[in-house]
């Protein structure tokens, strides 16, 4: 009887061998592809970049240009130069030294991607230039377009060439906002006029880039910058706990409009419960209804680090395949943001 | 005048049954007209198992799934604006639900999000699908109880019968599984059936003591308070079925009937003009007893142990009468032993046997 009950052990270990060996084989695929990148790579490197080292994460890098001493902890605000390619194939963004400014990024919070970048740039200090081997399973997985074929290899070389602090860039952004103003006369202060001494007074010789309505305030703070443009009634403001309908066009510093809220389809929020940015609400909490004004926001108040992504001009594909979120598409890392508001009646 | 006649129809072809023959003149035996006329009829109880398969579409709307609810709305050809009227429980009372507003809450201006790279949250939002490629299908099963009176004229049957189903639900499952969707869940587990039916029949088929009788009902399903009758249309349903019956006797008959029924129903979607066409058919098996109610009484005397039909004089009123020996649901003219109760109460046991005694 004893024997008997082995005897029918025996299929059900081999059952449970089985399922295990089967459960196992559901990973491998996985891992297959890094190790196919892995070869694939390694031989890519024997042939024309031996000096690449490989880190733990998956990645290769090779030092191109090295400093002596400097800093990097995770958590940084880098400027970089880049230029980025299929490995043995196509170049897919760039943004080369000496003809355009460096982009701004915050290393080490996920808002980096290709992922394998963010921890490429972990590796850097200020001035340094590395050369990234970046794996498919860190950089575009099974993503494919008409440029960036499925399970690509990327490579990355990086020139970090400054390493910022929070500080700065809000006093940067800030000397930005007031040139902007300037540039746009924006304040009913600034008017073009000439001092005619025969009539004794100052004389508007261009009425037209006048400004309607109060200067720019700045809102200490909330460290935004406000204008109204037109009035609204009287006393109606919005208060806390009541929802608030605006409609808006949000552009950039440099006139690009990255959204539209047409007053016919307006977006009423819940007022002052940090549903939308923290900038843009502050700017209705001083409006009164059926109000018109102008918001600017530093990043600091609207998007901050947003999501820095390689190639730039796809991320729309990144949305929808939501791995990352659809303001990061409208709204570059560190931008500071208009909003040209009408605060409306609620419907 | 209408009444007496049918009594005279019904008494001619009575007639024919008689077939014990008597040393008394036929006309001189009493014969009951009551049961003359109620003999003509059969009642029928059964019960069993129903089956329905509810199945679906959504062509002419969108569906729309949170990760919590699910919806449908009128495609009107246009894309879905920002905010649009949503209707749930579309399978018995669609309603309208709130307000769905179709927000990307990670688009601007809403407040940015931390670690957003890959960030699981992202895939949190309203899945929008043409109502064309959304399909849903389930089961639910009850327990009927039927009742049918059913008049006889030769092979020939014609009824009214009423049903009552208890019946449970299931959940419907997406026909397609590649798109996400999850299984329709109903707003009620537990519903009571109540339908009316006509019935006509043709006994194709006897042998020995049983018989086949091909059965068509026609007639409506009431589905009870959980489908919003207001918005119900609903159609008639055709059951067709066979009836195999075996006949203990002449007046008593077990019964199974397995049948399908082909219905459907309509429910229209509020302020929309438009409506949704629901398939419900049923598979049944259902049995029971039949009864026919004998033209005679069984004997008024307790001593009488005559086995057979039998006559019987009224010893007050001189009155002769046919009557039985049996109950109805024993053979009423046995052969010897056929009716015993020791070869009925071993009748299984002694199936194989030749002479079981």
């Amino acid at each position: 009887m004893i024997s008997n009950t082995k005897i029918f052990h025996l299929p059900i270990a081999l059952v449970v061998l089985l399922m295990l060996s089967c459960c196992g084989d559901t990973d491998e695929p996985v891992s297959d592809q890094d190790v196919a990148d892995q070869a694939t790579i390694e031989a890519y490197l024997a042939e024309n970049d031996s000096l690449a080292e490989a880190h733990e994460s998956g990645i290769y890098y090779v030092i191109v240009d090295t400093v002596p001493s400097g800093t990097q902890a995770a958590g940084n605000i880098m400027s970089i130069f880049y230029s980025a390619a299929i490995m043995g194939g196509s170049e897919i963004d760039n943004i080369t030294k000496g003809e355009e400014d460096s982009v701004m990024l915050k290393q080490g919070v996920d808002a980096i991607y290709p992922v394998g970048l963010d921890i490429g740039l972990s590796l850097m200090k200020e001035g340094e230039t590395f050369r990234f081997y970046i794996p498919s399973s860190l950089a575009y997985g099974d993503y494919s377009s008409s440029l960036i074929p499925e399970n690509s290899i990327i490579v990355i070389e990086v020139e970090v060439a400054a390493i910022h602090n929070v500080a700065d860039i809000i006093d940067d952004q800030h000397d930005q906002i007031e040139e902007y103003i300037e540039v746009q006369k924006l304040d009913s202060t600034i008017i073009d006029s000439v001092f005619n001494s025969t009539l004794n007074e100052w004389v508007h010789t261009d009425t037209t880039l006048f400004h309607p309505l109060d200067s720019v305030e700045y809102l200490i703070s909330d460290q935004i910058y406000f204008k109204r443009q037109s009035e609204g009634t009287a006393g109606n403001m919005v208060i806390g706990g009541e929802s608030a309908t605006i409609s808006y066009i949000g552009t950039t510093l440099s006139g690009d409009e990255f959204d539209r809220r047409p007053f016919a389809t307006p977006l009423t929020y819940a007022f002052g419960t940090g549903e939308i940015i923290e900038g843009l609400d502050a700017g209705i909490s001083v409006m009164e209804r059926n109000e018109e004004a102008l918001i600017i926001i530093p990043s600091h108040k609207a998007y901050g680090e947003s999501v820095f992504v390689i190639p730039r001009f796809i991320k729309q594909d990144f949305v929808d395949l939501e791995i990352i979120p659809q303001y990061a598409a409208k709204v570059n890392p560190y931008e500071v943001v208009i909003f040209e508001t009408t605060l409306q009646n609620n419907p | 005048m209408k009444l007496r006649l049918i009594l005279y129809i019904t008494l001619l072809f009575s007639a024919v049954a008689q077939a014990q023959e008597y040393p008394v003149d036929p006309d001189d035996i009493y014969r009951s007209p009551v049961r003359a006329v109620l003999n003509q009829f059969s009642i029928t109880v059964t019960t069993g198992y129903n089956s329905t398969k509810y199945s679906h579409n959504l062509d002419g709307f969108w569906f729309l799934q949170s990760t919590t609810d699910q919806y449908i709305t009128p495609n009107t050809g246009e894309p879905l604006g920002t905010s649009f009227p949503a209707y749930q429980n579309w399978f018995n009372n669609p309603s309208l639900a709130d307000t769905v507003e179709l927000t990307d809450i990670y688009d601007v201006p809403y407040a940015p999000l931390s670690s957003p790279v890959n960030n699981p949250a992202l895939s949190q939002g309203l899945d929008t699908l043409d109502g064309n490629v959304v399909g849903f299908e389930g089961r639910g099963w009850g327990v009927p109880i039927n009742l049918g009176v059913r008049y006889n004229y030769q092979k020939f049957r014609v009824g009214l019968g009423l049903g009552l189903e208890f019946h449970t639900i299931k959940s419907l499952s997406p026909t397609r599984d590649d798109l996400g969707i999850r299984n329709y869940e109903p707003n009620f587990k537990k519903a009571v059936f109540f339908s009316y039916y006509l019935n006509l029949g043709y006994r194709f088929y006897d042998f020995w003591d049983w018989s086949f009788a091909g059965e068509l009902e026609i007639g409506k399903q009431k589905m009870g308070k959980n489908w919003n009758s207001s918005l119900l249309n609903q159609s008639i349903f055709f059951n067709l079925g066979v009836s195999i019956e075996k006949n203990l006797s002449e007046y008593f008959r077990i019964v199974i009937k397995p049948s399908y029924d082909f219905k459907n129903y309509g429910i229209s979607v509020p302020e929309t003009g438009l409506s949704i066409k629901h398939k419900n058919p049923t598979f049944r098996v259902n049995f029971g007893v039949s009864i026919t109610i004998p033209e005679l009484r069984r004997s008024p005397m307790k001593s009488d142990h005559v086995q057979l039909k039998h006559l019987y004089t009224d010893p007050q009123t001189g009155r002769v009468e046919e009557v039985r020996g049996q109950p109805i649901w024993k053979k009423q003219n046995p052969k010897v032993g056929e009716n015993h109760r020791k070869l009925w109460r071993y009748k299984f046991k002694n199936r194989k046997k030749l002479n079981p005694y």
